[in-house]
């Protein structure tokens, strides 16, 4: 328990729409644990409930989602127990988040460096000069370069892979314990994509930080996490380190994930594909969530709803059959 | 295998603000009917603007294109027409290429009552039904609202749009990109399948190398503007020859932790300006071969073995490791 830098116990958020007097349940209780100077990915498909998740933890949340019950502990405080003031100062001094599209993030109309500046003086608590010639020094740390005259730029002069790292440097200004990265190399080529990776690496291990990594891409999860959730219809599916995951995938949601990546399939053969869609947020089905669209889903699959167990080692799968393992009433390889 | 489209030193320069934006420059290639070329490179690089170029969609500042032994260029409106029913094109977002206030339906029939297609209106009605089964959606479909489907399935329909006029080629950008993982393989399945059915001619423009390397027979990867490498899949994988390909390839971040290198070299720095393009070679400033003639002459784009052509002063031997 000590370990962990943050927890997130049996989570629910709900959404309401327009016109609708039942709310939809985005987050379905999710547990998670970040370890310290670790780098955790939350991965899933659009929807899933992954970003749900983190914003719920920040209060974030836009004004139609809710909390309805769970707990995020950072440093012995539940985040969502805590005022508003309290909450923002943990979050801008000791929780950083950086976003798959910096412009959004970035004012467009005060230039980059200054941004920078301004968060060290406002919780860093630097004069002016100090803060100037630190968030220089911060921006040539994260690669940008020129960063002198760059200081000057506004969000819209930067290339994309620059106003991220623009975005990095600010969220490491304050040496948070956390970074949240949400999508944080979507939007950006792959090289550039390569470079950041490795300076968030980096970063990590100059300052011991802990690292959460929210991303649909399965590339980026095997480059840099070190262990991982796997999320399904706003629910944790599997949990595992990154090894044990790609190598002994034992959820049939995480292992259709794995096998639909055009990878190594040679030209002319068909790719592995999961059959159907997500299901409606509001229409879940009463066992398995993923049982519509599973190939080995039996009877009890339909009516039970599987509890997430560990299945070996610490590795968490929600499954009444899980894939490759003799226990929990598997059968065989799907 | 007979050529279906030749481009002839294709070039398209933008005026902007400081001087000229050279966003295509000297691009040569040619499409063989039924294969897959597949079309990579880097936000920026000008493989969009190049598919629109081939489709006559923006004029070229200069250079050909050739379909079918025919010269584009030399075709005016109702021949042009014609023409086009031949070439199609595929969108990323299936979001946005879907007028909301069409039905399925309309959206499907608009190429078809454009072209006359058929003898009435209920024929074409049936034509369009006909396609969104063979798209893999409900003939009932045909009443409903973009709004009313997931991306996948808008991405369908886009494709059902594309093959209403029986085209030969269809050039496809990015057309998986805004796509979930799992949808994504459903769709490259259902490109896969229609080629064999129709003996379609795919050009399939993507910055993702995995999904290119999957679907396509050769490919071509750009980089500002121009071509450096063009080669078969395999080779180009597997041996490729130009920097900068080499680079794209070790960039991907591999869905296998075990395949993680920290060692790796990255390529550093920023993708230079098209209004002022690096003289010589454009990639120079971020190679790290480069010397006096990179920086002086534009290498041609030259066979280095059969069917493998790359534009660089120092290829790299087989299975170089960059160092």
């Amino acid at each position: 328990m000590q370990d962990n830098i943050l927890e997130i116990h049996n989570l629910v958020t709900s959404f309401a729409s327009d016109g609708r007097k039942d709310r939809a349940i985005a987050v379905n209780g999710v547990d998670i644990a970040i370890p310290k100077g670790s780098t955790v990915g939350l991965v899933g498909e659009s929807g899933c409930g992954k970003s749900v998740t983190s914003l719920s933890a920040m209060g974030l949340l836009p004004d139609n989602g809710r909390v309805e019950s769970g707990e995020a502990i950072f440093c012995g405080r539940d985040l969502l127990k805590l005022p508003d003031r309290e909450l923002r100062k943990i979050r801008g001094n000791r929780i950083s988040m950086i976003f798959q599209e910096p412009m959004t993030s970035l004012n467009p109309v005060i230039p980059v460096g200054k941004q920078v500046s301004e968060a060290l003086r406002l919780h860093g608590g630097m004069d002016k000069e100090t803060a100037k010639r630190k968030s220089i020094e911060i921006l040539e740390r994260v690669g940008v370069p020129e960063a002198r005259r760059r200081y000057d730029n506004y969000p819209h002069q930067l290339s994309g892979g620059l106003r991220q790292r623009v975005m990095i440097g600010m969220a490491m200004a304050l040496k948070p314990d956390l970074l949240i990265a949400d999508e944080p190399t979507t939007a950006l080529d792959v090289s550039i994509e390569a470079q950041i990776l490795r300076l968030m690496r980096t970063l990590q291990r100059e300052s011991g930080m802990s690292i959460l990594m929210i991303t649909h891409n399965l590339g980026v999860v095997a480059e840099i996490c070190d262990e991982v959730y796997v999320m399904y219809a706003g629910e944790v599916v599997e949990h595992a380190d990154v090894y044990a995951l790609f190598r002994d995938c034992a959820h049939p949601y995480t292992r259709g994930l794995i096998a639909s990546l055009p990878r190594m399939t040679p030209k002319g053969q068909r790719l592995y594909t999961i059959r159907g869609t997500v299901p409606n947020l509001r229409a879940m089905p009463a066992g398995c969530r993923f049982a519509p669209r599973c190939e080995r889903a039996c009877k009890r699959c339909w009516e039970e709803k599987p509890l997430l167990q560990d299945i070996g080692n610490g590795h968490l799968c929600r499954c009444h059959a899980p894939v490759g393992t003799n226990g929990n009433g598997g059968e065989g390889n799907g | 295998m007979a050529e279906l489209l030749r481009a002839e030193h294709l070039v398209k320069e933008f005026p902007v603000k400081g001087g000229v934006s050279h966003v295509v420059t000297d691009v040569s290639f040619s499409i063989e009917k039924g294969e897959t070329l597949g079309l990579v490179g880097e936000s920026g690089c000008g493989k969009s603007t190049l598919g629109k170029l081939l489709l006559n969609l923006i004029p070229a500042t200069s250079g050909r294109v050739w379909f079918k032994g025919q010269d584009l260029s030399r075709f005016k409106g109702e021949a042009l027409r014609s023409m086009r029913r031949c070439m199609q094109m595929i969108f990323q977002d299936p979001y946005a290429s879907l007028d909301p206030r069409m039905s399925v339906g309309r959206i499907i029939m608009e190429p078809l009552d454009a072209h006359r297609v058929g003898s009435s209106a209920a024929e074409r009605a049936e034509m369009a039904r006909d396609l969104l089964e063979q798209v893999g959606l409900r003939r009932e479909f045909f009443h409903r609202y973009p709004h009313q489907f997931s991306g996948g399935q808008r991405q369908r329909i886009g494709i059902a749009r594309a093959l209403a006029l029986n085209p030969e080629l269809i050039i496809c950008d990015e057309p998986v990109s805004a796509l979930d993982v799992s949808i994504q393989a459903q769709i490259l399945n259902l490109l896969s399948d229609l080629q064999a059915d129709r003996g379609l001619t795919y050009l399939f423009i993507s910055h993702d190398l995995n999904v290119v390397r999957y679907l396509s027979d050769r490919v071509i990867v750009m980089f500002m503007g121009q071509i450096c490498e063009m080669s078969t899949t395999d080779q180009l994988y597997e041996a490729p020859r130009h920097p900068y390909t080499r680079f794209l390839l070790d960039s991907v971040p591999q869905p296998d932790p075990l395949l993680r290198d920290e060692t790796r070299a990255l390529l550093t720095g920023e993708p230079s300006s098209t209004v002022n393009p690096p003289k010589g070679c454009r990639f120079h400033p971020r190679c790290p071969y480069a010397d006096a003639r990179c920086r002086a002459e534009r290498p041609d784009l030259a066979e280095m073995a059969p069917g493998h052509f790359c534009a660089c002063h120092h290829p790299l031997m087989d299975r170089e490791i960059l160092s």
